[in-house]
């Protein structure tokens, strides 16, 4: 009996003193791994909240295959980067912003190839401010390019909500 | 000492002689960034075991020590994971399960029951890195062939400076003469076999001298 005492009492100093060890590598590393995954997308995040605290969210679930990441802003707000198939058919790159209540708060297109001065009417503020009002009307004479982005918030929505 | 060190290179090469962590060797070396990844991290983690082992082998209980190599190894694996995953997150994204798999690479547990648990801790610290160093190799070997009959080019890019190109050898002439089988499970053992024939072939070759030497003697 005393025998086992002592085996499992050696075998927890082993473990315990391990522990400590990767404790403090996993203190040291995990803000560097953290920074790591928004680093690609900080100068995008950027133009919707400057100088904000931001951080990747990984685990989402997007059946219409439209979102391509999720970032918490500052723990309250959230910016969603979107993927969106309008009239042109190499569709359009987009960062979408909700506050916590994910009413719309912000869009900024980061690449596309609608018709200028058409398909481009819905990436301008005029829409943009619908959007914020809660609007989930689309642009009559543009309603691909604005359909996908209603589509955009839905699919944002749900992923969110679900979160 | 250096004999200690020759020996995890051919004599006792872990992967072609001793047949030792064949599993993470066969699936990754698909390309020489994953082999030398790959073997890298085993180097540092084997080293780091051995001398741990060593340094604690003469207050572990018999009954126990199983377990505590389990520990000292797991401790050991996941501390390199995460620098991996914070200093090269491109490498840690293409070996995937496998650096966590070195847990259970018979090569670590192999050695630290073999020879750290009996053995000084420079000698196990050599020991470690020299098998390392054989596995790496081994690596490189498969991963160098494969690469090359699989796609026709090599490609060695620098994980901790955001993937930029180190060298690139792709004559586009060999282009159409490209071997695809080669990246896959089958290429996998075929270069395996090989490469075991040949390493077999080397130790007989070796034994052979050492007996002629001895009758002439």
């Amino acid at each position: 009996m005393n025998k086992i005492i002592k085996l499992s009492i050696f075998l927890a100093l082993v473990a315990m003193v391990s522990a400590i060890f990767v404790g403090l590598v996993n203190n040291f590393t995990s803000p560097i791994i953290a920074e790591n995954l928004i680093k690609s997308e900080r100068t995008n995040l950027e133009l919707l909240y400057p100088g904000a605290d931001f951080k990747a969210i990984e685990n989402f679930t997007d059946e219409t295959n439209q979102i391509q990441g999720i970032y918490s802003v500052n723990d309250e707000s959230y910016v969603v980067k979107l993927e969106g198939k309008g009239y042109s058919a190499n569709g359009f790159i987009y960062l979408l912003a909700l506050n916590k209540d994910l009413k719309v708060d912000g869009l900024v297109v980061l690449s596309h190839s609608e018709t200028s001065g058409i398909g481009s009417k819905a990436f301008e503020d005029d829409y943009i401010n619908k959007l914020k009002e809660g609007s989930s009307d689309t642009i009559s004479g543009a309603t691909f390019t604005s359909s996908a982005i209603q589509r955009g918030i839905e699919a944002a929505k749900t992923a969110l909500g679900a979160l | 000492m250096f004999k200690n060190f020759k020996n995890g290179l051919i004599k006792e090469n872990p992967v072609f002689t001793l047949y030792l962590g064949m599993c993470s060797a066969l699936a990754i070396s698909t390309n020489i960034n994953n082999a030398l990844g790959m073997g890298v991290s085993v180097i540092m983690i084997l080293t780091l075991t051995n001398v741990t082992i060593s340094a604690i082998r003469k207050i572990t209980p018999d009954e126990i020590r199983i377990p505590v190599y389990i520990v000292v190894i797991a401790s050991a694996v996941s501390i390199v994971e995460m620098l991996v995953h914070a200093f090269a997150p491109s490498l840690y994204s293409s070996l995937g399960v496998f650096i966590s798999l070195i847990v259970v690479n018979c090569i670590i547990l192999g050695r630290a029951e073999a020879f750290a648990s009996k053995n000084g801790m420079l000698k196990s610290a050599l020991d470690g890195f020299s098998m390392g160093v054989g596995y790496t190799l081994s690596l490189l070997l498969i991963s160098l062939t494969r690469e090359f009959l699989a796609t026709m080019s090599l490609t060695l890019t620098n994980p901790f400076a955001n993937d930029a190109v180190v060298f690139k050898f792709a004559p586009s002439f060999l282009e159409p003469y490209k071997i695809s089988l080669f990246q896959t499970a089958t290429g996998s053992f075929f270069t395996f076999a090989i490469y075991s024939i040949i390493f077999g072939i080397l130790k007989e070759e070796k034994k052979k001298t050492r007996k002629v030497v001895k009758r002439n003697a």
